[in-house]
Order: C-alpha cells, then structure tokens, then sequence
C-alpha cells in the first residue's frame, strides 16, 4: 500500500513538472501565476500522499500550512499589479 | 546509488547553478533569487548526511542548524531586496555594472 | 519505487533551478522560484524532516513569495537582458566545482552517524522530548540566541535604509476589498491557530518556536496585504518590546543560570523557565520578520532628505 501512495505522489510530481511548461510558455504573467497556484494544491495534495506512504501524519501540518499560504503570493502579485494599471493610467 | 546519493549530488547542483546565476546576472533581484538557491543546495546537503533510512533516524542537530538557516535566510533577503530597492532609487537602474558596453565578464 | 520518486525530486530540483537561472523574464524566474521551494519541501518530507518541510512550506510559499513580488513590483522598470542569461565562460568552472563536490560526496563513509548518539544520550537532561526543539533551546541555544540577534540586526539594517523609525507609518497596499476582508475572517483566524499549535507541538513532535514563528508573521503579513491597519495602529512602544522579548529572554535566562548554578544558559529544572522563553521566541521572531517585510513596500518611496 506504501508503495501506491508513493507512485500517486510521483505522478503528482510528474504533474507538477507537465504545468511547469505554462509557467515557461505563459505570455501573460498571470498565465504564470495561476499554474504556480495549481502547483500549490498538487503539492498539498503530493505532502499527504507522502505522510501516508512514509506513515509520519506530522507531515498533514506541511501540506495544512501550503493549503494556506499558497493565496499569499496572489495577494502579493494582485496589489503590484493593480498598482502597475493604476500607475501606467496616470500617466 | 542509494538516495544520500541522489540528494548530495542534487544539493551541490543546485549550489553550482545557484553560484552560476548570481556571477551571470546583472539585475540584483536574480542575484539574490540565486543565493536563495544556492541556500537551498547547502540545507539539501546537510539534511542528506543526516538522513539514515533505517534504525536512528535524522540527526537532530543539522535538522535543528536548516530550521535556524531558513529563517535566517529569510531575513537576509528581506534586508537584501531593501537594499536593492535603495541602490535602485539612488542609481535609477537595477542591475549591477560599471559600464553599459562591458557585458561580456 | 522510493528510488525513482528520490531521482525525480532530485532531478527536477536541479531542472526547475537551472531555468530559474537561465530565464531572461524576471518574474517567471520568481513564479519558478516559488514552485522550487514547493518541490525542496517534498524532498524534506522525504528526507524525514517534518519541522523543515513545514518551516519551508510556511517561509517558501508565504513570505518569499510577497517579498519577491513586491521587489518586482518596485523594481521591474528595467527590461530583461536580452543576450542569453548564462555566459559559456562560466560553465566550465562551474561544472569542474559541481564533480568535484560530487565526488567528495562519494567519500562520505556510510555508517557515519553524526551527533545523533549524543544527543540521544543527552535527552534525559533536559525536560522536553523532542530531540530537535531540545537542540535549538537547550543544547544549542546560543544559536538560537544569536539567530535572534541576526533577526533584530536585519530589523535594525531596514530601518536604517528605509530611514523610518518604526512600522507605525508603513503604508498599508491597496486594500482589495471584498476579496481582502473574507481572506481575513476565513484564513487569518485558522493562521493564528495552526501558529499556536505548532508552537505547543514543539515540546514533543515536529513544531516549535520557528515553525510557529513564521506562521504567525505569515498571518500578521497576511493582515496587512488585505489592507487592515491595524498593525500599523500599534505604537512604538509596544512593538520594541515585541521585537526584543525573545532575545531579552535568552539574556535574563543566561544571567539568572550565570549566578544560580555557575554556567550560561543552563535550563532550571522548571519546565515554565522553557516554555516562557520558546513563547517569547516566537513573538520576537514572527515580529521581526512581519516588520521585515512591511518595512519594504512596493511603491513606498522614502523622500530623500
């Protein structure tokens, strides 16, 4: 069983790599931003598979903490970039 | 090939690439992007040295050293990207040269 | 099949930093970045290393990710280089520095054990049970002491830079109302939780001061890019003595144990004396790096004068 949930978690890994080619390819930064924030939930989904197939449930607080923190980079992106429209108006 | 193996060699890659990056760029915020990943390459080859698979387990005290580094490293860059920001306003440009035509060291 | 999930992490580190190196577009390499440290915190999970996946869960995709962005944001008006990014004349060095250290690798002896039967022998000395927050508050504490004080000089070196006085004035983003006011009575409450339980896991499973720490300062960066003031409300006072507690409480504890039993930093056997200086920690810590990057705005100008 340890053994399937480490494959599961490899093939989430082999996912994460597949959305790394819109992250290089995006013409839009957002395009970016947004596989980044598909990485985040593989990876939440990637740290659970793992604290099963390694039978440490510490690591639930590693994928807990992910599931969080993820939405800080957008908030961060959003606010420059409002910021980038709002400054490229003015002038 | 056993994965202290895998790890070590993945950490003194990143640690190479990561040296790469900061001599090649000019603009400082993949200058400090750089270090960050050169610091990373260190905190992988401490952590694979401790890591034995079978009966102790990890050795606490590098564990206890990356928790330190990471959080060091954090604040680090933050005062880094300040100062960045600073050389920024005074010199109007991001990046590090002397001369606009010597971009070839 | 734990070989081949090891190869994959270890390649597609090495693959992600190399295109982080080599893009020419400043804020892919940052996006690439954020999904580097989402990758080095699966290897840490593999690594059976617990407290340094979570640490780098909360510092990788929370406060490196703001920092950057907002470095971005104040700092893109120059275009990418538009020769290729990584010159040939590098590579070599480079690649002659990577197999030697590969090869030094292959020397380690396998049944090196480090320090792990030392600190083992030496848990029943101390009141807490997990090996590495006994690392960093009882048998190491003078790192944590001084990486207290690395936190506090980096506090000091901003406000030196940005040439203010306290966090009191730094302007709050655009408020991203109502998107801003939800995350903050959906998330921030949960934040302040899982901050607090890591704190208290520390005494005996993975968690402890820094964890907690950099999940508080997440929650308290978490506030302030909503757009709420209230931390900007906070007066001076009251901030100084949050950003010295932890290291102020390593130094009463050193003089106390310096006259009491004749050497620095030796823990009483009351377990309150522990507990009270791994709580002050972690307010210093989440302070410091709340005021870090709050202290560095995106558009925050500092006039010069």
């Amino acid at each position: 069983m340890n053994t399937f949930f480490l494959g599961m978690a490899l093939f989430l890994v082999l996912n994460i790599l597949a959305g790394l080619w819109r992250v290089l390819k995006g013409p839009e930064p957002a395009d970016r931003m947004v596989a980044a924030q598909l990485f985040g939930t593989t990876g939440v989904a990637a740290l659970l598979l793992l604290a099963q197939a390694l039978e440490s449930p510490v690591i639930r607080n590693a994928a807990l903490l992910f599931a969080l923190l993820t939405v800080m980079a957008v908030l961060a992106f959003v606010r420059n970039t409002s910021y980038r429209d709002k400054h490229n108006n003015d002038h | 090939m056993n994965s202290l193996l895998i790890y070590s060699i993945t950490a003194t890659s990143l640690f190479t690439i990561g040296l790469m990056g900061l001599a090649a760029h000019p603009n400082l915020i993949r200058k400090i992007i750089s270090l960050n990943i050169m610091a990373g390459g260190v905190f992988l080859f401490l952590i694979s040295l401790a890591y034995h698979p079978d009966d102790p387990g990890v050795d606490p005290v590098p564990q206890a050293m990356v928790l330190t580094g990471i959080v060091v490293t954090i604040s680090a860059t933050a005062f880094a990207l300040c100062l960045a920001r600073r050389i920024t306003e005074i010199t109007g440009s991001s990046r590090l040269e002397d001369k606009p035509e010597d971009t070839d060291s | 099949m734990n070989l081949a999930f090891d190869l994959l992490v270890g390649l597609s580190l090495v693959w992600v930093a190399w295109r982080i190196v080599g893009s020419r577009d400043h804020f892919q390499a940052v996006v690439l970045f954020i999904t580097f440290g989402l990758i080095l915190s699966l290897a840490w999970t593999r690594l059976q290393s617990p407290d340094i996946a979570i640490a780098e869960a909360a510092v990788g995709a929370g406060l490196a990710g703001v920092l950057f962005m907002d470095a971005l944001g104040g700092l893109s008006s120059s275009p990418g280089s538009p020769r290729p990014a990584v010159p040939l004349t590098l590579l070599f060095p480079c690649l002659i520095l990577a197999s030697i250290m590969a090869i030094a690798v292959l020397f380690v002896p396998e049944d090196f054990l480090g320090l792990i039967p030392v600190v083992h022998g030496a848990l029943t000395d101390t009141s807490l049970e997990y090996p590495v927050t006994a690392v960093l508050l009882d048998f190491r504490a003078y790192d944590t002491w001084l990486e207290l004080g690395v936190l506090l000089v980096a506090v000091l070196g901003v406000m030196g830079i940005r040439r203010i006085g306290s966090i009191s004035g730094s302007r709050l983003p655009a408020p991203a109302d109502p998107v801003g006011r939800w995350i903050i009575r959906i998330l921030l409450p949960i934040m302040v939780l899982i901050g607090g339980y890591l704190l208290w896991l520390g005494a005996f499973a993975p968690g402890g001061a820094f964890q907690g720490g950099v999940v508080l300062a997440a929650a308290g960066v978490m506030l302030w890019q909503a757009g709420h003031p209230s931390l900007g409300l906070l007066p001076r006072l009251w901030w100084i003595v949050l950003l010295f507690c932890g290291f102020l409480s390593f130094l009463i504890l050193a003089f106390w144990s310096l006259f009491h039993s004749g050497r620095m930093l030796a823990h009483p056997e009351n377990k309150l004396w522990i507990l009270g200086v791994e709580y002050a920690a972690t307010i210093s810590i989440a302070t410091c790096l709340i005021s870090l990057v709050l202290a560095s705005p995106g558009r925050c100008r500092v006039r010069d004068n």
